[in-house]
């Protein structure tokens, strides 16, 4: 039997922590399972960032080499989504996410996910992996209304 | 080896392999009597292991490897993906692993739910190289040499 996994995301200051979010949509609220045409971004300005993880449950053995990138969606004029992995939380907020690069597109550079703490490359018993922190960025000639559907990949080896 | 029915229903597995891991002295099933091995025990008694083998549960596919010999078998015919199968091996060790790749929409919906089976083995030649001999088997049974 395999593991299972659900992404969680954190929000808030302490943070509030929900699992089996319903999406990842970008807003310009830090809220979880936000809806886009309440909390619009406005071009030139960038989302609030979204703290997740996921979520791994029924570890038999080991789950290793996680990683996570975005595998299809067009981006439209000056959009960019960044991306970058780390143990701590970080409140959500709206100015760029420091430390973060345009999300990767393939697996052969995609980011690294590790477990919990930041530092380790598997996990043995059920739990979370470190953040993954995700920002929409856009530029004032970005057009309005929505963007693409993006799909994001997630990979991991599992024994 | 021993020709041990690996089959056993159980609706709650997603995998299309199920393996099996034959020692000096016993064996075990990923699945005995509704209850699931971790594949952990194999690693435990990793010296005592003389095949491992995985069978899709709805064909007729077995990949066995032969860690004392560092051969590997498809449906019991030696493959001659090795190219130094006559060569001498020593600390012959196991690889197994499942791949998942699962594709994931705004919703965060899977669409998308791959598992690759990779199963191998390493070995040190005689000039003190390490050396891979690794097999790709998808859900369906095909497969790919190499990583």
């Amino acid at each position: 039997m395999s593991a299972t996994f659900g992404f969680s995301e954190s929000n808030g200051v302490t943070p509030t922590v929900t699992d089996g979010i319903s999406n990842i949509n970008f807003g310009s609220t830090d809220a979880v399972n936000l809806v886009t045409t309440t909390y619009p971004v406005v071009a030139g300005t960038n989302s609030y960032h979204k703290a997740i993880r996921a979520k791994f449950t029924g570890i038999g053995t080991s789950i290793s080499n996680m990683l996570f990138w975005k595998s299809a969606g067009a981006y439209k004029t000056d959009e960019v989504i960044v991306a970058k992995n780390q143990a701590s939380y970080i409140q959500p907020v709206t100015t760029a996410l420091g430390g973060a690069s345009t999300i990767p597109t393939s697996s052969g550079t995609a980011l690294t996910i590790h477990g919990s703490n930041g530092t380790d490359l598997s996990m043995t018993v059920d739990g979370y992996t470190e953040y993954i922190l995700l920002q929409l960025q856009t530029q004032s000639d970005t057009p309005s209304g929505a963007v693409n559907t993006k799909t994001f990949t997630f990979q991991y080896d599992e024994v | 080896m021993s020709e041990i029915e690996l089959r056993e229903n159980n609706p709650m597995d997603s995998l299309n392999f199920h393996w099996f891991a034959e020692f000096d002295t016993s064996y075990l099933k990923q699945y005995e009597n509704g209850i699931e091995n971790k594949f952990q025990k194999v690693l435990d008694h990793a010296s005592e292991l003389k095949y491992f083998l995985i069978r899709h549960k709805n064909k007729d596919l077995s990949v066995t490897v032969d860690l004392k010999n560092g051969i590997i078998f498809i449906n019991h015919h030696q493959t001659n993906i090795d190219e130094f199968t006559k060569t001498e091996k020593s600390n012959i060790r196991l690889i197994y692993f499942r791949r998942h790749r699962v594709e994931l929409n705004a919703q965060m919906q899977e669409i998308g739910h791959n598992i690759i089976y990779f199963i191998g083995y390493q070995y040190i030649d005689k000039l003190g190289h390490n050396r891979k001999i690794l097999l790709q088997l998808d859900s369906e049974g095909n497969i790919i040499v190499g990583e």
